[in-house]
């Protein structure tokens, strides 16, 4: 059973994403040589894109304005359930998914808890071909099983989790 | 230097012995170097500077720090003589002092070029010496970028003081983009008309450093290369881009509008805005086709896509073609997936995108042959 975890707190700048993706790549790798996985870098690929896409979305909005803040990220493997899970925190400002133009709101789904409030991204529709921003989001959820965010007072808290 | 401004006046193309076409040669000022007036000055002929000042005319608002002014360099039996702000070329061959008359005779300026050069003593490389003394020029080339005028610039200026006390330029004697610049004129304020006041009123001062001679090395080199890949224009047509990860190299092709940018590295939103702007500012000048050469790109995320969509974008507008060519497995997974497969053509080399050009362009004669045919 591996069940390995990295905790990271990385620079908001996409040069230090290279860790990421080393982190990422690493985890499947793992799991590639115990046979839970036949493609170990094409699954970390595709969850780096996602993470990455998170990640700059983290710098867009929580961190617009202020630069030198840090993204604290967990990558997990969860061989039991064969997923693996990454966790963007910051704290920043919340992302506003009510504010954005793109995507639109329909595309959320949002679970009310004692926490405040948690939105589950489930479909964002196809974006226009020639649109050339906001299309992080719907990489994502092309990219994962599920994708949710939840806004909190110091602490927003992106979770992707890839099934493979 | 506060209020002044730069100038460099003795710079060569391709309608005589440069190397690079008037439009390179403005494109490289404007990119490259913080001149605000150039004077393209051509072996007796005014035919560069005419394309040069058209083109500068033509996107004056983009090049709007810049003035152009028409210019020969005149070979009179006794030595080069610069002719600026002239409309017709002088006639070669004339006495030096006859020369000056004509040039006057234009309302231009006559400047003696590099007067004292001497160590090229087979070549036509010659000035007219120590006639700047006797004969009434409106300046001197007291500094030349060229290497092997490291001690002649030093002549000409000793004996200009003591003998003549002309106005002493500098220019750079370019023949090769990157020597642009590297000598120049302070003239206070900023436009051509201000340059010629400062030239006749004698408050110019000659500036900048003499190249080395691995500046010649360098143009040697990429000579031999220009041999070898006769398509590509010698370096002038490639240069290159850094940032956050990101190189981009540009090659120009001469046969048709076409730009290779090569990437290296990884497209990602701190560095997409520099792919934007690269591919924006070859679109605009005379650049239609873009081949986007992503083979050494080992990821592209969402901004990374949004700089291509926005080429292919003003490409398209603006008539031309932007594909893809090369992409990395992981790269072409990610285009696949924001579905710029079906907007972009994909190639697998570069190789393969030129020769689909070229078929297309065959194509489309043949087409319009046959369409004679039937009319």
């Amino acid at each position: 059973m591996s069940d390995s975890i990295i905790r990271l707190i990385l620079p908001g700048d996409s040069r230090f994403s290279v860790v990421l993706h080393a982190s990422i790549t690493a985890v499947a790798l793992e799991l590639a040589e115990l046979g839970y996985l036949t493609d170990g870098t094409a699954l970390a690929d595709e969850i780096y894109l996602a993470a990455h896409e998170a990640c700059m979305n983290i710098i867009d909005h929580a961190y617009k304005a202020e630069p030198a803040r840090f993204v604290f990220i967990t990558v997990q493997a969860n061989a039991a359930n064969r997923t693996i899970e990454v966790v963007l925190e910051d704290n920043g400002r919340a992302y506003d998914p009510h504010a954005q133009e793109w995507p639109p709101m329909a595309s959320w789904h949002t679970h009310q808890t004692c926490d405040g409030p948690i939105y589950v991204l489930d479909n964002v529709p196809e974006p226009d071909i020639f649109q050339e921003r906001g299309r992080g989001l719907y990489l994502m959820t092309q990219l994962l099983e599920s994708v949710s965010y939840q806004p909190r007072p110091n602490n927003n808290c992106w979770h992707l989790l890839k099934r493979y | 230097m506060n209020g002044y401004s730069k100038a460099d006046i003795h710079i060569h193309t391709n309608f005589s012995d440069g190397l690079h076409e008037p439009e390179a040669v403005v494109n490289y000022v404007v990119t490259h170097t913080d001149l605000r007036v150039i004077a393209i000055t051509d072996h007796n002929t005014i035919d560069g500077a005419r394309v040069a000042y058209a083109y500068w005319q033509k996107h004056r608002d983009t090049f709007a720090n810049l003035e152009v002014i028409k210019g020969v360099e005149v070979s009179s039996a006794h030595g080069h003589i610069l002719a600026l702000f002239i409309e017709e070329d002088i006639p070669e061959g004339l006495s030096a002092a006859d020369t000056v008359t004509a040039i006057h005779e234009q309302g231009g300026l006559a400047i003696a070029a590099h007067p004292f050069t001497h160590l090229l003593p087979f070549t036509d490389f010659h000035g007219i010496g120590r006639q700047i003394g006797a004969l009434p020029l409106d300046g001197v080339e007291a500094r030349s970028s060229v290497p092997t005028e490291l001690y002649a610039n030093w002549i000409t200026a000793v004996y200009n003081r003591r003998h003549a006390n002309h106005p002493a330029l500098g220019s750079s004697d370019a023949h090769y983009l990157t020597m642009i610049g590297k000598t120049f004129t302070w003239f206070p304020r900023e436009t051509a008309a201000d340059f010629r006041q400062a030239v006749e009123n004698g408050s110019v001062r000659a500036g900048g450093r003499v190249n080395s001679p691995v500046v010649v090395l360098q143009v040697m080199r990429h000579l031999l290369r220009r041999r070898e890949l006769p398509v590509f224009l010698p370096f002038d047509n490639q240069h290159r881009h850094t940032a956050a990860g990101l190189d981009i190299q540009v090659r120009r092709l001469r046969s048709a509008n076409t730009a290779v940018l090569t990437c290296q590295g990884q497209l990602v939103r701190d560095n997409a805005d520099l792919l934007n702007k690269e591919m924006q500012r070859l679109l605009t000048s005379q650049i239609s086709d873009l081949l986007v050469d992503l083979q050494q790109i080992k990821f592209i995320d969402s901004a990374g896509i949004g700089a291509l969509l926005a080429a292919f974008k003003r490409g398209q507008a603006a008539g031309g073609r932007v594909a893809i060519c090369a992409p990395s497995t992981a790269v072409r997974r990610t285009l696949e997936l924001a579905r710029l497969d079906r907007v972009f053509p994909i190639f697998d080399s570069v190789e393969a995108a030129l020769q689909a050009a070229a078929d297309q362009a065959k194509s489309e004669v043949g087409k319009a042959e046959k369409i004679r045919e039937v009319s």
